[in-house]
């Protein structure tokens, strides 16, 4: 395991590479963290499954957003443009250090929907594993703003207060972001420049059956799997005993090392 | 003042992984802040708490280092089956050796929330190297006037509920959880597994009250700076220790000892507004310790 920065100098990306036990496996795999409070209780699942993957003879990258985790950059200034930027610039990485031509994208929540528009329009990725992706920017958000407002009102008891004053659940969010992020519809995605798709979910969500048949008609070839754990993203995973779906994260390992 | 940053990996085989935060011209005349986990949750912090935290303390001319904890985040596992505390302890002692062979730092200032807060006191009692702790949410203890608020809520609440029908409608049905919580001891329905299954909270080993006060003591009389803060939940306690002789942090110990409470503030310090105080605080807390020499000020 290899931590690093890459990218610009004037905001570097933390990056940790996992290089392969063997090079048994075809391409590497960059793995796309959720963002915001998704994003810390998805590093223990993404440490482990980089691990299984590197044991499996994939080269792989984990990395962190500008403007989170680790890495510089001003996290007010994050971007739906930036975001994506980074995993196309983690793609070229890893391509370069791992020596790999084909490279497979494995995303979380969100960091599976900026995936996916990486994979539809910016780069051509191998494979790409879509876990529990948010469909719609636009209900996402809503449902920020309901886990947001019940924390001020019903915990905190105190008066509501504005996104600009106190952020969305502990982060910054602008008007822009706010917009882009509510733009955005997976469900309208035309095109996807995967071979393979695999639409993992942990929970039953409003939208995924129709993402299911969406994908279906893009011209990748398409498996869905549904894994019931507790979904590991929500903060409270990070205070219990669920700390890794070792399930989906054996599922993964074995989806992207089938033929 | 501008910051910089740069990865470290130290400790026997290279295994602690952490970020050095520091300021553009460093100096060794200053104590550097450890900033540890806050349970289980990466050297990011909750809610990115720990990154921000030691931009804004190098930007006041502090080095900081927050790093995993064996077996958290990036960092791996020992292999000395060394007991919990003693291993947390070796882990920061592994720290401190890190920081005076790189940058010839002999002070330090241990720094965490909650389980952090606990290994932050317990590395301060260990290591006279540190010669400061700001602990969030770490020892609390409830006080008599707390308890007696406490059964009176409880008794409230009771009370409320007897006069519900639909609580009593759920318990005849037994869909109330505490018929449901009856239900499961005798074996009878859902075995409480999967993604419905009670959730076990992370909770730190909290030492006697009469051991962490004593502790306290001796660690003011050394002369350990020690910053206690508590959020919402946990100020309630301190702010009801009418009586001196069952509240923590002890009084009576001067100046070593400072208290602020951030009442309104969650635990994790999800509103920004939160964050900005806590900051604020241990900024102060710091300067006023460990004032910039004019030579710092000038770089």
């Amino acid at each position: 395991m290899n931590p690093f920065y890459f990218g610009s100098s004037a905001a570097p990306i933390f990056g940790v590479l996992h290089p392969p036990h063997s090079s048994s496996a075809a391409g590497g795999v960059v793995l796309c963290p959720a963002v915001w409070d998704e994003y810390g209780p998805s590093h223990r699942p993404f440490r482990l499954l980089a691990q299984r993957l590197a044991r499996a003879g994939f080269p792989v990258l984990r990395f962190d957003y500008r403007g989170s985790g680790d890495s510089f950059g001003d996290e007010h200034a994050a971007s739906v443009a930036q975001w994506r930027e980074d995993i196309v610039m983690a793609v070229q990485e890893l391509k370069d250090l791992g020596q790999v031509e084909q490279v497979s994208l494995v995303g979380l929540r969100f960091g599976a929907t900026l995936a996916a528009l990486v994979a539809a329009t910016d780069v051509r990725v191998r494979d790409l594993v879509l876990w529990d992706p948010v469909v719609r920017g636009a209900d996402w958000l809503s449902e920020l703003r309901h886990r947001h407002a019940d924390l001020v009102m019903n915990v905190l008891r105190l008066a509501p207060t504005s996104v600009q004053e106190d952020g969305l659940v502990g982060f910054p969010c602008a008007p822009r972001l706010d917009n882009e992020v509510s733009a955005i519809d997976l469900g309208a995605v035309s095109d996807l420049s995967a071979e393979r798709v695999l639409l993992l979910t942990s929970e039953e969500r409003p939208g995924y059956r129709d993402l299911r048949r969406h994908l279906g008609r893009l011209g990748s070839q398409v498996q869905s799997q549904h894994v019931a754990v507790q979904p590991i993203w929500e903060e409270r995973a990070l205070w219990s005993n669920t700390l890794v779906p070792v399930e989906v994260v054996g599922h993964i390992v074995e989806w992207l090392t089938s033929p | 003042m501008s910051v910089r940053e740069r990865i470290a990996q130290f400790g026997d085989k290279q295994r602690l992984v952490g970020i050095v935060t520091e300021p553009a011209t460093p100096s060794a005349d200053r104590p550097a802040f450890l900033i540890l986990n806050a349970g289980i949750v990466h050297r990011v912090g909750p809610n990115r708490l720990h990154v921000r935290l030691a931009r804004e303390l190098a930007a006041a001319g502090f080095t900081v280092l927050r790093f995993d904890l064996s077996g958290l985040g990036d960092s791996a596992p020992r292999d000395d089956g060394l007991p919990y505390h003693q291993s947390r302890i070796g882990d920061a002692c592994d720290a401190m050796d890190f920081l005076s062979e790189t940058r010839g730092i002999e002070r330090f200032v241990a720094c965490g929330l909650c389980s952090g807060a606990d290994h932050a006191f317990r590395l301060a009692w260990h290591d006279p190297r540190v010669i400061g702790a700001a602990m969030i949410d770490g020892y609390a203890y409830p006080s008599a006037a707390y308890r007696r608020t406490q059964r009176t809520q409880r008794l409230r609440q009771l009370a409320g509920r007897l006069l519900h029908p639909p609580a009593w409608r759920r318990i005849v049905t037994g869909q109330h959880p505490a018929m449901k919580a009856f239900a499961r001891r005798l074996g009878i329905g859902a075995a409480g597994v999967g993604p419905t299954a009670p959730v076990e909270r992370f909770v730190i080993d909290l030492p006697p009250q009469t051991v962490a006060t004593e502790q306290t003591q001796t660690l003011a009389q050394r002369g350990t700076r020690l910053l206690f803060i508590y959020t919402a939940q946990l100020s309630k306690m301190y702010q009801q220790s009418a009586d001196a002789r069952d509240a923590f942090p002890p009084r009576g110990v001067g100046a070593a000892v400072a208290v602020t409470c951030l009442t309104g503030a969650d635990h994790t310090f999800t509103l920004r507004s939160h964050q900005r105080r806590l900051f604020d605080a241990l900024l102060e807390w710091a300067q006023a310790q460990w004032p910039a020499t004019a030579r710092h000020a000038a770089s």
